[in-house]
């Protein structure tokens, strides 16, 4: 064996040893396969008009957030930067925060979650901070995040369960090679940091958007982490315990326009504009018993010029959770913003004098 | 290398214009005239005016800017006037009583300004000069340009 021989062998060992840390984690991507002559129905089974009483709503984000035992549903006002607390009638019950940088007050809430001790945790992008509340609106504890880290808030969703408060966060050391940067952090919910896990969907470097967030949630029975990057219709779900990738799997959905040209931020609007007109985003990933969903919208003319969400088009992937499987996509009336107990709870008017949101099971035949 | 922003339409609604096509800039009058009597706006005349146009989705810099122009308002005799291009009452309601803005504003419920074509997007101010045509276009939210817009004026 000659030395040049000696010298490969030698290199290509060293090499996989240095990157085995990462490639272990990285699950290679299975395209699902599809389950054929299936019939998606979605059942509505209830309705409700938030009524606010004498409070003036002016114009909720586009998110909701609904307790574990589905008795209070959470928005954010963005202006005020104030979360209204409802009823599961729509009746006003609660009105927390306020703009400022005051104890109870927020500068930019990024994300909310009532977590199952009826307790609401709030995350400030702009002070880094995480504050949590009762629901009569009294501050329990404010904690700072990333005292220590190298870390950055990279999108809205967070998760509280078991006293641990799931965020999607970006290592600043994995800045030149985001791929690499793990997916969520952990914190004790008195504050402490724990740990992270997952890992950023690789086609993040291949994007052609200069957004890096993912939407996660996640299974508490099965002890899963289900992630969806903003402009893919994959799907990563991460095993908690072991913190390592389970599956990664998805299938082009039948609306999905994939994004062809590049966005960045400092665009003129106009180039933007035209440049995601029917195009799609994944807006969240959920699950039931039974599916994975995954829900994404395809940008209108419409909505860039009327800023009305209800212009946006919004669709439903689903997958069989035992196979993975994809079972096709439907577009529904409206923004999916949560999915608790098995009801898909989906804003159908965001009119303020009649802001509406209809419950919803979804089966497949 | 990627960039920490979490909300897209939130910095879309702050990006910079670099151009406006030139159709935007030479829009006869008589067009803004029309629209503007149809939102509501029946007796303003556009000699030396600014017209803000907003819609309800507003970042930092662009709240700033307004309240900026509602300062001008108060203080000067500039005419400044704020079209909001939003379809819910309640909400340009809301956003009138919580930024509490006091210069003459009308609601475009319909979306009119897009299909009249006079405007690419929001939030946009525009300078009409003393013969009523239009002097500059500009977005709202970029705090550098606003001492240049209200200078040329």
């Amino acid at each position: 064996m000659n030395k040049n021989i000696i010298f490969g062998i030698f290199t290509t060992l060293l090499a996989t040893i240095a990157c085995s840390g990462s490639s272990e984690e990285v699950e290679e991507f299975q395209e699902s396969g599809v389950n054929q002559n299936t019939t998606i129905s979605l059942s509505k089974i209830d309705s409700l008009v938030l009524n606010p009483h004498d409070h003036m709503i002016g114009r909720l984000r586009e998110s909701m957030n609904v307790s574990p035992s589905g008795e209070i549903l959470a928005f954010v006002d963005n202006p005020r930067q104030q979360i209204y607390l409802f009823d599961n009638k729509g009746s006003l019950l609660q009105v927390i925060g306020g703009k400022g940088s005051g104890p109870a007050e927020f500068l930019q809430i990024s994300g909310y979650f009532i977590d199952e001790k009826n307790r609401l945790i709030v995350t400030d992008e702009s002070q880094f901070l995480v504050k949590i509340f009762d629901l009569n609106g009294e501050l329990l504890n404010t904690f700072p995040l990333f005292d220590n880290q190298n870390l950055y808030i990279a999108s809205r969703d967070i998760y509280v369960y078991d006293n641990i408060l799931y965020l999607q966060i970006y290592e600043a050391d994995q800045a030149h090679d985001v791929k690499n940067s793990r997916l969520i952090g952990r914190y004790h919910i008195t504050g402490e940091f724990m740990d992270l896990i997952g890992r950023y969907d690789p086609l993040v470097e291949n994007s052609n958007h200069y957004l890096v967030g993912h939407n996660f949630t996640i299974d508490e029975s099965e002890n899963i982490l289900i992630s969806g990057f903003e402009t893919a219709y994959r799907v990563q779900v991460f095993d908690i315990p072991e913190r390592d990738p389970r599956d990664y799997f998805g299938r082009q959905p039948t609306y999905w326009n994939v994004l062809d040209e590049r966005i960045e931020p400092g665009m003129p609007r106009e180039v933007i504009m035209s440049r995601t007109v029917g195009k799609s985003y994944n807006l969240g990933v959920f699950y039931t018993e039974d599916l994975f969903l995954h829900h994404f919208q395809n940008m209108t003319e419409s909505w860039y010029q009327s800023s009305d969400y209800g212009e946006k088009l919004n669709f439903l992937s689903i997958y069989n959770r035992d196979n993975l499987n994809y079972s096709g996509s439907i577009e529904i009336n409206g923004f999916l913003g949560s999915v608790t107990n098995g009801k898909l709870y989906i804003i159908e008017d965001f009119n303020p004098d009649h802001f509406t949101i209809g419950i919803y099971e979804i089966s497949l035949d | 290398m990627k960039f920490l922003w979490i909300s897209f339409f939130l910095v879309l609604s702050c990006t910079e214009a670099h151009h406006f096509d030139e159709r935007y800039i030479h829009t006869d009058s008589q067009e803004w005239y029309d629209y503007l009597s149809e939102i509501g706006f029946t007796d303003l005349y556009l000699n030396d005016t600014v017209l803000l146009i907003i819609d309800s989705i507003l970042c930092q810099p662009s709240e700033e800017e307004l309240k900026y122009w509602n300062n001008i308002y108060n203080k000067t005799d500039k005419n400044v006037y704020l079209i909001i291009v939003e379809k819910h009452m309640a909400t340009a309601n809301y956003l009138l009583t919580y930024f509490d803005f006091n210069f003459p504003t009308m609601q475009d419920y319909d979306v009119l300004i897009f299909d009249r074509n006079l405007i690419p997007f929001t939030p946009l101010k525009i300078y009409f000069n003393s013969n009523s045509k239009i002097e500059q276009i500009h977005t709202i939210g970029s705090n550098s340009w606003r001492g240049d817009f209200i200078k040329s004026q």
